[in-house]
């Protein structure tokens, strides 16, 4: 007991530094937001100092529509790993949309019609993967990885070895146009719309609130009163359905589906949202991080792409990344909790 | 003592109840072969029989490291990775230095995996982060050292010495050698995870981490040592890869994630930690295997494998009997709701 009333106001002296910036500076948040910062700041300049094409504003068009479907589906990621759960599925549902929207096209029906019932197959692929993790129970690790594999196998059983072209015009337009004539993407728009959606209800709607509890403790939010199973299976639908968006600009973009759309995409997913400091466990992290994250890709994706590294070096990459992304906020948060 | 009819049947229907799923694995094995046999003739044939049996044991060899992962409530999505990185490796260094014979590559290829999986174990035991994200990390870094490494490079493993195919597809009693070194494997993680202390403790460890840290059993060297075990099976099959197949190229064990991960699920290993057999293990790899060709005799189009495979993993882990008992747990507390408003339900979440 003496001791801990002789160390308690001495380690406090010690630990509090005289200037507000310094304590803002310490925390294990403020320092990977920096971190991150900074790693953009030099991918740029290496960006800019290597390619004379980069800070063109085609190159910028072609940053927000190369990258614009990811972002769409980061953002849901991000709810997901908030309240503690993760889908690799999404890759899988983004390219299931793709080849559901060309087959029912291939049927003769009119490409809306196409587009509503390939959005609806990825909202139900999210809901069978919500059913199956919060009211059966099933750990959602090992689910999506499950479902992932039935639903690109699906994809793959659809589409054969065939690739399709004959894509609706106005979907075309949405995947690569930009507004008036402007720079900016139309898929950039719906990034921003969807990013103002979600820091609102993150921070002001209660359902946003709850994913934040449910990351924190699950048992604690349940006996709360928060409906854990229903907020978990709503989120995986959104999860769904943003696939399905982004599997549908996708192909408008490149205005081709085969079985290949979507592989791999989780990786990227995935990383971006760790990198943008949503916390491996959940609870924790801001949707600005995530959307600096989102730029940082973009622009490291492009970079990547326009030094013609092949696909594996950037899963390379990106899953390097990925492990960064797991390791560094906690050594930061751990380094934070010894030295106070 | 003369045992009567009916302790036999009270000992028969003991034993069915206690291995259910093994004996309904056993039985949907016997009728997809026989629907796959009724279908085409050369089903049956030895050559065929020995193939199943070739893809089973690599499966069932790479199943037993994941289930001493899966075990202790972690997973290892990096399987397929290092089984190829390990694959190229040995294949290339055999390829350089024809002399050193499969004993030298075995320990090349056995270490490197060994090296591999420690790396996975120390970031998830040591520093406790969450597995699926470090393996998924690590799974990618390993593909792409190993398109770093080989890049479009095809190494052809017919030219090697015959001892070295030999060691694998070799027939011993008209039964591959591969299938006779899951056998001896097998028998050795069953015989440690049910009969030594040690064994035991790892499933404990799966079933309650929290319990077995406060007892001492030292959860956080467990997962380690299996995941640096997961590293040694891919390690093996690995090195028997380029024995297996004629070529090793950089997309080798790109699809060994998924079949072993059926098999090893359907085999009645548990994702809630703290359970699993290794006949279960067993069984699952033979169906899995048996899957893979008899769907092509049946008729349907091998793009639709990675679907059946999925949909396996899916029903695998919802036929779970934790999965069946969570749901009539929460039936009952729908209807005791029902019954007595206010009262307290159990949580429903893990």
């Amino acid at each position: 007991m003496i001791d801990i009333e002789e160390e308690g106001p001495a380690r406090q002296k010690n630990a509090v530094p005289e200037r507000k910036w310094m304590i803002k500076a310490a925390d294990p948040e403020v320092m990977w937001d920096g971190l991150l910062v900074v790693l953009g700041a030099i991918i740029l300049i290496v960006a800019v100092a290597t390619t004379s094409s980069f800070l063109s504003t085609i190159n910028a068009t072609l940053i927000g529509t190369n990258f614009g479907y990811v972002a769409i589906m980061c953002l849901s990621m991000a709810c997901v790993i908030l309240c503690g759960e993760i889908d690799l599925s999404v890759g899988a549902t983004m390219g299931l949309s793709a080849a559901v929207l060309v087959r029912v096209i291939q049927a003769g029906a009119p490409g809306w019609l196409a587009a509503v019932v390939a959005l609806s197959v990825a909202a139900g692929c999210g809901a069978f993967n919500g059913f199956m993790i919060s009211y059966v129970g099933v750990p959602s690790l090992v689910l999506t990885i499950g479902s992932l594999a039935l639903f690109s196998g699906i994809q793959q059983g659809l589409l054969g070895s065939g690739s399709f072209v004959n894509l609706p015009g106005w979907l075309q337009t949405l995947g690569v146009a930009n507004i008036g004539s402007t720079w900016v993407p139309i898929v950039v728009v719906i990034v921003v719309v969807e990013a103002v959606g979600l820091v609102a209800v993150l921070r002001w709607l209660r359902v946003g609130r709850d994913l934040y509890s449910i990351g924190c403790n699950r048992v604690a939010a349940y006996r709360a009163g928060i409906r854990v199973n229903r907020t978990v299976f709503w989120v995986f639908v959104v999860s769904g359905l943003n696939s399905g968006i982004a599997g549908l600009l996708y192909a408008g973009a490149i205005a081709s589906v085969d079985a290949t759309v979507g592989v791999n995409i989780e990786l990227l997913v995935i990383a971006t949202v760790l990198l943008g400091g949503i916390d491996s466990f959940g609870g924790r992290g801001r949707v600005g991080g995530v959307l600096g994250a989102i730029v940082v890709m973009a622009v490291l994706t492009d970079f990547m792409v326009l030094h013609e590294m092949t696909t594996t070096w950037q899963s390379l990459v990106v899953g390097m990344l990925l492990i960064c992304g797991v390791i560094g906020p906690a050594a930061l948060r751990h380094r934070a909790s010894r030295l106070t | 003592m003369p045992i009567g009819r009916s302790e036999i049947a009270r000992r028969v229907a003991t034993l069915l109840r206690r291995n259910v799923r093994e004996f309904v694995l056993l039985v949907v094995i016997l009728v997809l072969s026989l629907l796959t046999a009724l279908k085409s003739s050369a089903f049956l044939s030895a050559s065929n029989l020995q193939g199943i049996g070739l893809a089973a044991g690599m499966t069932f060899l790479v199943g037993l490291g994941e289930a001493s992962v899966i075990v202790t409530r972690n997973i290892d999505a990096s399987i397929g990775s290092m089984t190829g990185l390990v694959a190229y490796i040995s294949a290339d260094v055999m390829s350089h230095h024809p002399g050193l014979g499969i004993g030298g590559i075995a320990l090349i290829g056995l270490s490197l995996g060994a090296i591999l999986g420690s790396v996975n174990g120390y970031m998830v035991a040591r520093r406790g982060f969450p597995s699926i994200l470090v393996t998924l990390g690590t799974l990618y870094v390993y593909v792409g050292a190993l398109y770093t490494i080989a890049g479009a490079k095809e190494i052809v493993t017919t030219s090697f010495p015959s001892s070295y195919q030999s060691a694998a597809t070799g027939l011993f009693g008209q039964v591959p050698l591969i299938c006779w070194y899951s056998l001896v494997l097998g028998l050795a993680v069953h015989g440690f995870l049910r009969y030594t202390r040690r064994g035991r403790y790892w499933l404990a460890v799966g079933s309650n981490p929290n319990a077995s840290r406060i007892l001492a059993l030292r959860p956080a060297s467990t997962v380690f040592t299996s995941y640096v075990f997961s590293g040694m099976c891919c390690g093996i099959v690995g090195v028997l890869w380029g024995a297996v197949y004629p070529t090793v190229d950089a997309s080798a064990g790109s699809t060994v994630l998924l079949g072993v991960l059926a098999a090893v699920l359907v085999g009645g290993v548990s994702i809630w930690g703290g359970q699993g057999s290794v006949p279960g293990i067993a069984l699952g790899a033979i169906l899995l295997a048996l899957l893979e060709s008899s769907l092509i005799v049946l008729g349907v189009s091998p793009f639709w494998e990675s679907a059946v495979q999925g949909g396996v993993i899916v029903v695998a882990i919802s036929l779970k009997r934790e999965t069946i008992t969570a749901l009539q747990r929460r039936g009952r507390s729908l209807r005791g709701r029902q019954k007595m408003r206010g009262t307290s339900t159990p949580a429903a979440t893990s």
